[in-house]
């Protein structure tokens, strides 16, 4: 479903080249729930909005349900739901109004849309919510309905760049359990968080970014296998602790 | 036109929402890029919706809607009645402080010769309303009688400068014994007052007029009792005619008023709907989404405008009940007040410069990141929009050609000419025109920036990197950039044109070469200095390539036959009023007939018939027909550069004639159609060379064409046989045109995408 490949992208920092994405390659199947994991400053989120196609990758390139998202990137972005840490909301629209506003932008008829967002504010638990003003939402609560926005459309792909910041326990239990349930529905879904014994648990296979690059890759046992450490916590530790060596072979 | 239903199709049958069906079970999601056209329209209306809904409801909104009209008016009324009252207005009721410095023992001479001297008046006054009545009752308005007669308040004090200057008292009287030693009758009456002030002279005036009276009276008696005739030698009487222009120029006020009322309540749904989008956090998801961007800014643009005119209404309103229950509008318009029809007129003058004003609004909101910055970014443009409206104030500015084109500056000056009376329909087309280009223009700016990366993420980039990068090379200019260069070329063409008239010094053949180039440099040279700036190839940009022989014959009989039509709808225009040619201009285009005919004939072809032909055919059905061709459908681009070649044809050569708008819009059309057909820009030009060569050589030499009975007067009618051969020979070349380009169309359906 999603193909990045050798994916590059250069930033201007203080008068000079920075490398944020440094040859990436990687894929995401339907049904599988891939966790990009890296310290802050790793160029997950770059990565992210390279496949999406809001930045354009210098070299390298991704490709979605075989559209290229330089070529095609209007076929990409109606295949891809989108949430991220910043996403924000329309203060003086309600969430339904808002909800129906991006079932429009991606071309959903009204009266799928209608449909779709009765099913999805009961899953999402945001349906007393529906006809309120999207400023007097709390935290959770607008987090819920970025996640009802992303979805509105039913893209057959999920990317989420750390769709928990800054929610509480309940509040993240909320994303990851339907994290799980979009999996079931066989989206292919890209994670990026920070809480890593959740994404141990719900991720089948992760890709571990430091300084732009992709060092190991593989299931929760393929890296246990290279790193020859147990959980992710100590991968993580590990990664920044240790000088940087040559990029492994990319498994997928 | 088999091109058309390309669009539509163009990404049909994608392996699409399947995927996602599959497993969910749920309706195959139609993606956006999909849809058919149909719905994209009534998209287009939802988004501006939500934009409207999201802009009204904000609290910020409505109070520059409805409050600032509410409290602005009334303030400025105040102001209005202060300018208006000239000291000759005895409309309103003034108190005036009259500041009293006085020695003790003059005190009760001072109050008694006031006293005199209002009886004096009094008597005068009286004597006067008596005669007025005995001559004509009308007449009353004349001499003392017509200044304002203030409230007098007496206020005593030494010092009196001080008071006058804090504004405490109005008038400072000081008086004096000229010599304290001997006294006598005189009394020195020193008067205070503040320039600056109205309400100061008033009071000068009230005490003067007095004074003057009492002297006066005081003389007369003296001198009968001499025994002298009192009858002065000059009797003066002084009647105040009410001036027909105000001081201060309402009208220009007026307009400049209802406009940056409305600009203020463009401001913040602009901000809010482009910068406001980057800072709630919206602006990424929005992105993400498969919209095109221009889609999205014409819905913000529409809101912006709703938001302006319901400002302008809420103004005009506002405005229009301040003006006439202040009895206002009375003092501007005249007896009759203010005319419904004026008021109208000048409600579509606005819904134009909200349009214009909200394109310019948006492009420069759309440049910045957050709310702050946007602001920083307004205030130099609110500035530089302030200049010309204070340029509008100046009296005597004559609204002619150069100004019919600067943007703002034209709006005004066509109000002003508007509440007074006098436009100039010419004139006024140009500034609406030159307007409506510029709000495109900037439309188009304002879709290319927002939501970039470099907006959406603050990545650095400057902005010329902003406006001239293209993520890939492509295949035909871009439509903003095809659009920025309209807006460009529009006003400089028509400053250009206008200028080469006054050249009239330079020999004939000199101007000719001018004008070659002028037309070589601007539909020629800017845009092949734009296809270099976007790494456009110039056979793309201007399409040129081969095209079937077909295609160049029926261009050829087209020219052939085309110009007779283009001669009967000059003259149907002449009848349903588009007549703007005077008698002089018609006079000083023969003149200029006369001295081409001096010229060699193959100079002139070739510079006013090869030259315009070729250039004008680069940039209309080359460069803009491509770029444009992108983002509309075949029959969309040819009626679009085809109203713009005629609009270009209105200010071309002698000066501004309406009248050629529907025959160069028609000449417009089928040289579009030919270029669509062809694919090639080349039939085109071989067209637009014959037709122009053709009308030339008829003009040049008429007279032989007369001698030998092919007579062809230049406001007739054409003779029925020639109308029918020109008919049947367009039919042909329709039909060699369909014929000839059959294959090519059929191919590049299926080529196309």
């Amino acid at each position: 479903m999603i193909r990045v490949e050798q994916l590059v992208k250069r930033f201007q920092a203080g008068g000079r080249d920075v490398l944020a994405v440094d040859r990436v390659s990687f894929s995401v199947a339907a049904g599988e729930v891939y966790g990009l994991l890296g310290p802050n400053g790793a160029g997950k989120t770059t990565t992210v909005r390279m496949i999406v196609g809001l930045l354009r990758p210098d070299d390298g390139y991704a490709e979605v349900d075989g559209f290229r998202t330089s070529s095609a990137s209007d076929e990409v972005k109606s295949r891809i739901g989108l949430v991220t840490a910043e996403d924000g909301v329309y203060p003086w629209l309600t969430v339904r109004e808002m909800l129906l506003f991006f079932a429009d932008l991606y071309g959903v008829p009204f009266d799928v849309a209608q449909e779709r967002l009765q099913g999805l504010s009961e899953l999402l638990q945001i349906d007393t919510l529906l006809d309120r003003r999207c400023a007097v939402l709390s935290t959770g609560q607008k987090q819920r309905v970025t996640l009802g926005r992303a979805l509105i459309h039913d893209p057959p792909i999920m990317l989420l760049d750390e769709p928990t910041r800054g929610l509480d326990v309940i509040g993240s239990q909320v994303v990851f359990e339907y994290i799980a349930h979009l999996r079931k529905q066989g989206k292919a879904i890209i994670v990026s968080t920070h809480q890593l014994d959740e994404a141990q648990r719900l991720c089948d296979r992760f890709g571990l970014l430091h300084q732009g690059r992709l060092e190991y890759e593989g299931t929760l046992r393929d890296l246990q296998q290279l790193t020859g450490r147990e959980s992710l916590v100590d991968m993580f530790i590990g990664l920044l602790g240790q000088p940087v060596i040559g990029p492994l072979p990319a498994a997928g | 036109m088999n091109h058309e239903g390309l669009d539509s199709s163009r990404s049909l049958g994608a392996p699409n929402a399947a995927a996602s069906s599959q497993e969910t079970g749920a309706s195959p999601v139609p993606t956006g890029a999909a849809r058919p056209k149909r719905r994209a329209s009534g998209r287009l209306l939802r988004l501006c919706l939500k934009e409207l809904r999201e802009t009204l409801r904000d609290r910020r909104t409505i109070v520059t809607l409805v409050l600032m009209p509410l409290l602005v008016y009334p303030l400025l009324s105040i102001l209005f009645n202060r300018l208006l009252s000239s000291p000759r207005s005895n409309k309103t009721q003034f108190t005036c402080v009259i500041g009293l410095d006085v020695a003790k023992e003059d005190n009760e001479q001072f109050r008694n010769y006031m006293l005199l001297s209002e009886e004096v008046l009094r008597r005068r006054q009286a004597m006067r309303k008596s005669e007025d009545q005995q001559k004509s009752p009308a007449s009353s308005v004349g001499g003392e009688q017509a200044g304002p007669e203030p409230t007098i308040q007496w206020w005593s004090g030494t010092n009196l400068e001080k008071p006058v200057a804090a504004g405490q008292v109005d008038v400072g009287v000081v008086v004096r014994r000229p010599n304290a030693a001997r006294p006598g009758r005189t009394l020195q009456v020193q008067l205070l007052y503040r320039e600056s002030s109205s309400l100061s002279q008033i009071g000068v005036d009230y005490l003067q007029r007095r004074f003057g009276a009492f002297n006066e009276q005081y003389l007369v008696e003296r001198l009968q009792v001499v025994g002298v005739n009192t009858r002065p030698p000059i009797e003066s009487e002084v009647r105040a005619i009410r001036d027909a222009r105000p001081a201060v120029s309402l009208t220009t006020l007026i307009p400049l008023i209802l406009i940056l009322m409305t600009i203020t309540g463009a401001v913040y749904p602009a901000i809010d709907l482009t910068a406001g989008e980057r800072e709630r956090g919206t602006l990424e998801s929005l992105m993400a989404a498969p919209v095109p961007r221009l889609s999205l800014l014409t819905a913000k643009y529409v809101a912006v405008v709703t938001v302006a005119l319901l400002t302008a209404v809420a103004n005009l309103f506002a405005m229009t009940v301040t003006l006439v229950s202040t009895g206002l509008s009375e003092a501007v318009f005249g007896p009759n007040g203010l005319p419904p029809v004026l008021v109208a007129q000048v409600f579509a003058l606005l819904i134009l410069f909200a349009a214009f004003f909200s394109a310019i609004l948006l492009a420069v909101t759309s440049f910045a990141r957050s709310f702050k910055e946007a602001q920083a970014y307004l205030i130099p443009l609110m500035l530089l929009s302030l200049a010309p409206g204070m340029l509008s104030l100046m009296p005597g500015l004559k609204f002619d050609g150069m100004f019919s084109i600067l943007p703002l500056v034209n709006i005004v000056l066509l109000a002003r000419d508007l509440m007074e009376g006098q436009v100039n329909a010419t004139l006024a087309t140009v500034a609406v025109m030159s307007t409506a280009i510029y709000a495109v223009a900037a439309i188009a700016v304002a879709a290319r920036i927002f939501g970039t990366d470099a907006i959406l993420y603050g990545s650095q980039a400057t902005w010329s990197d902003l406006l001239l990068r293209r993520p890939e090379s492509r295949t035909a200019p871009s439509v903003s950039g095809a659009l920025l260069l309209l807006a460009v070329l529009f006003p400089v063409y028509f400053l250009l044109a206008n200028g080469l008239q006054r050249l009239d010094w330079l020999s004939m053949s000199i101007r000719l070469a001018l004008s070659g180039l002028i037309t070589a440099a601007l539909f020629a040279g800017f845009p092949a200095v734009s296809s270099a700036l976007q790494s456009v190839r110039l056979r793309d940009a201007f399409r040129i390539g081969p095209a079937a022989v077909a295609g160049f014959a029926a261009a050829a009989m087209f020219g052939c036959s085309l110009w007779p039509l283009a001669h009967e709808l000059v003259l149907f225009s002449r009848t349903i009023g588009f007549n703007t040619l005077s008698p002089e201009q018609i006079q000083g285009a023969e003149k200029v007939v006369e001295a081409l005919r001096q010229l060699s004939p193959a100079f002139v072809l070739f510079a006013l018939a090869v030259i315009p032909a070729v250039c004008e055919e680069l940039f209309f059905r080359g460069y803009l027909f491509a770029a444009l061709r992108q983002r509309f459908s075949a029959a969309g681009t040819i009626l679009i550069t085809a109203v713009l070649f005629g609009t270009f044809h209105v200010v071309v050569t002698s000066g501004l004639s309406i009248e050629r708008l529907l025959p160069s819009a028609f000449l417009g059309l089928m040289l579009g159609w030919v270029c669509s057909r062809t694919g090639s820009v080349l039939p085109g030009m071989l067209l637009h060379v014959v037709h122009n060569g053709l009308l030339l050589l008829i003009m040049i030499y008429r007279d032989a064409l007369q001698r030998s009975g092919w007579g062809l007067a230049e406001q007739e009618h054409m003779p029925r046989m020639w109308l029918a051969a020109a008919a049947v020979t367009m039919l042909l070349a329709s039909l060699l045109l369909i014929w000839g380009t059959r294959r090519r169309s059929s191919a590049s359906s299926s080529g196309d995408r």
